[in-house]
């Protein structure tokens, strides 16, 4: 944060700018001359009506309250920053892997490929923000949203209400970053503006060869591995690859159910079976692909894609409407809700589905053709090969099916 | 003897339909069919007016009556004298009927039924559904205080609760409508800003006011997504989710600032702060395929597009970037 011109604080009518300004306070939060440059400045903003008025609009949750109307003294900021480095310094020394955090998070674990924990902004309260990556040779190793339920109470320090700030940063094993050598590897908390904070480093040794289970090459492919279940592992579990992530049902606690985990998670969990490559059709769909549609699909701006792309389209859409998981062969297709732009006040909700892995894969691969689970919105079909249906019927029957079956089916498509 | 789950629920379900058949025959009454008989004219259309009537009301009478004992068989049920699946079939059941019946009495007869289980039921499994499916159905004065009372037992999760109330949203009153944005700003929560993005992008006609549009356009500002994994990495799903935020950001902030949607667009893809993906991400979109020539000259459409095939230019391992990419950018693109 640096000096502030009363013309430049007046304007400062963007939220992105709002978040800097407050952001830019917490960084030079050590710095008590440009805090109080900045103290001044609120204060002088606070002496006319329009000033009033463009502080209000700064919004209570945005900036603390403590902050208005205060004149050029930075005392009560210190007293207030000295206990935040405490809890910090607290924090710092109960972690047993961070070496520096400053307040913002920490790592439960952290090795040349995996790395987890949790981190916050205390300058957007509740934020879950970006966790990225960075050796020390400037590679950006990779990315993520701490958005998991972490089991650690937020310290105070957050002023988040919820401890939803978790983390798991699979690192994609490429070939160039397996060069058999000790790296420092820095974790940074990105905060809305862009601003990088580091908050952990490791010193770990990469591996120096990359793992030979090849990633998936197409987005549509299915992935498949054993159950992370030994008595039934032959039965299998699979899911949908989008390009970068493996979609899939999933039976654990968290989100709808359906969730997007990289490739190096997926082949964490037990051992992987080779990819399937369907050999999709030339055909095209056109429908609505939201979670909200309407009756017309003029109005609902349906989209007319190919079938390589209404599977991961479909599996988005299911996504969003929510779905749960069911032990059972037998599943419930996920609806969108439906509305109607001739009677403003209709609608249908949308129905939840209850898939297990197997069958969620198979509601994709329906929204490929003509077949239809549910009749609105209507779903329109261009030159599709009559096999292609009975390949994706032969899929789903009243026989026992398995995950690992269907992969196989799919595999001879 | 106990009679194993299927078969209970079989039989609950299979009462339900004897009864409200039962109910649709003898609810015919003979005045109601005599008053019919006397006040037409035209005696050869009786008999198909009675016959189409008699099935309209018959339908309706089974359907109400069928209704009326799932809410008594849910009220009588508890986890004494009953499995969690079997409570789970009867409120699936009645979550169903809700639609069926157009009747706002029986709905709101439904939505209590199951309020009150909800609040009556002990197994969380049960408690999850019932919320789940109780907040689906049209808004009342039990949706806010039952996800709230699910989520605080932990019945669903952090996920849950902020994407239900993101569903929740379009079809709340107005009055309700700023608490639950608020409530989903303080959280923060991703989830929830992909459902309000898709909101804002699919239903062209929802109505909000300005305060409204601010804080709209503030929580999704703050949140954009972004494409995790390796830098570059591209996954289908993350370039629809980037592509619904940052068409849902730009009309919120076209109504906010009243800046041209072409304008805000341009701004942000071709900002060298943003990340290049995005404009991949946004050129398959379904909003920029049905963009006119005219909308695509002002948002500089080629600068976009060289910006995004460049990328692609540098990344020539990355197989999801390469095939989506370039299969939609020649396919789709223009």
């Amino acid at each position: 944060m640096h000096q502030h011109s009363d013309g430049q604080l007046k304007h400062l009518t963007s939220s992105w700018q709002r978040i800097i300004l407050h952001r830019s306070w917490f960084e030079d939060r050590r710095k008590c001359a440009r805090k109080a440059d900045f103290l001044v400045d609120f204060g002088k903003l606070d002496r006319s009506p329009k000033d009033r008025q463009a502080l209000a609009s700064y919004g209570d949750q945005r900036i603390p309250k403590f902050l208005a109307g205060v004149s050029g003294t930075c005392v009560f900021q210190e007293i207030i920053l000295l206990r935040k480095k405490i809890v910090c310094l607290i924090l710092a020394m109960l972690s047993p892997f961070s070496v520096y955090a400053l307040g913002v998070g920490t790592t439960d674990s952290g090795s040349a490929w995996t790395y987890s924990g949790w981190v916050c902004d205390p300058a957007v309260p509740g934020y879950q923000s970006e966790v990225q990556a960075k050796r020390d040779d400037g590679e950006v190793l990779g990315r993520v949203v701490a958005g998991d339920v972490h089991e650690t109470s937020m310290p105070s320090a957050c002023r988040s209400s919820h401890n939803a700030h978790g983390f798991r940063l699979d690192i994609e094993q490429k070939a160039r970053w397996a060069d058999g050598k000790y790296h420092d590897v820095t974790l940074y908390s990105v905060d809305p503006a862009g601003n990088k904070t580091p908050f952990s480093t490791f010193s770990v040794q990469f591996s120096s060869s990359a793992e030979d289970v090849p990633s998936p090459r197409a987005a549509g492919d299915i992935v498949g591995r054993e159950l992370d279940y030994k008595k039934a592992a032959f039965s299998g579990h699979i899911g949908i690859w989008d390009g970068a992530k493996v979609i899939e049902v999933l039976d654990e606690k968290g989100a709808s159910k359906v969730y997007r985990n990289s490739w190096e998670n997926f082949k964490s969990r037990s051992k992987v079976w080779n990819t399937v490559h369907p050999n999709y059709p030339m055909h095209t769909i056109e429908t609505c692909w939201a979670h909200t549609c309407d009756v017309n699909l003029q109005q609902s701006g349906g989209l007319r894609v190919s079938a390589q792309q209404a599977v991961i389209l479909r599996a988005t859409q299911i996504y969003m409407i929510g779905a749960d998981y069911t032990l059972g062969l037998y599943f419930t297709a996920a609806e969108p809700e439906l509305r109607n732009h001739r009677e403003s006040q209709w609608r249908k909700s949308a129905v939840r589905g209850m898939y297990r892995c197997d069958t969620f894969v198979y509601d994709a691969f329906v929204a490929t053709t003509d077949k239809l689970s549910f009749l609105n919105p209507p779903r329109y079909v261009y030159n599709m090969d009559k096999s292609w249906k009975e390949n994706v019927s032969s899929l789903y029957g009243f026989a026992l099916t398995l995950p690992s079956s269907m992969l196989e089916k799919i595999r001879n498509f | 003897m106990k009679i194993s789950l299927f078969y209970r629920v079989a039989i609950a379900l299979f009462l339900a339909n004897i009864f409200g058949f039962y109910l649709a025959y003898e609810g015919r009454s003979a005045s109601e069919a005599g008053e019919d008989f006397h006040q037409s004219e035209n005696k050869s259309e009786i008999g198909s007016e009675m016959i189409s009537k008699n099935k309209a009301s018959g339908a309706a009478e089974r359907r109400t009556a069928k209704i009326e004992f799932l809410i008594r068989t849910l009220e009588n049920l508890n986890s004494k004298n009953s499995d969690a699946e079997e409570r789970i079939q009867i409120a699936q059941e009645l979550s169903k009927a809700y639609f069926d019946t157009g009747l706002e009495g029986f709905q709101m007869k439904i939505s209590k039924a199951l309020s009150h289980a909800l609040r009556q039921e002990d197994s969380l499994d049960v408690v999850r559904f019932l919320a789940l499916s109780h907040s689906r159905l049209y808004f009342d004065e039990n949706t806010m205080p039952n996800i709230k009372y699910a989520y605080d037992l932990k019945a669903i999760s952090f996920d849950e609760y902020h994407g239900e109330l993101a569903h929740i949203y379009p079809g709340a009153p107005v009055e309700n409508r700023s608490n639950i944005i608020r409530e989903i700003s303080l959280s923060n929560n991703r989830y929830a800003v992909d459902i309000i993005s898709d909101s804002v992008v699919s239903e062209n006609d929802i109505r909000l006011s300005s305060k409204e549009i601010s804080d709209l356009y503030l929580l999704l500002e703050t949140n954009e997504p972004i494409f995790s994994g390796s830098p570059d990495a591209f996954g289908y799903f993350d370039a629809i989710l980037y592509s619904n935020w940052l068409v849902a950001t730009s009309r919120l902030k076209n109504k906010k600032y009243g800046i041209s949607i072409e304008q805000i667009l341009r701004d942000k893809l071709l900002d060298p702060g943003t990340d290049p993906r995005a404009s991949v991400a946004f050129l398959i979109s379904p909003y920029a395929r049905s963009m006119s020539g005219s909308q695509r000259s002002a948002l500089r459409w080629d600068a976009i597009e060289l910006r995004a095939r460049e990328f692609m230019r540098q990344n020539p391992d990355s197989s999801g970037l390469q095939q989506i990419g370039q299969e939609m950018l020649s396919g789709g693109g223009r």
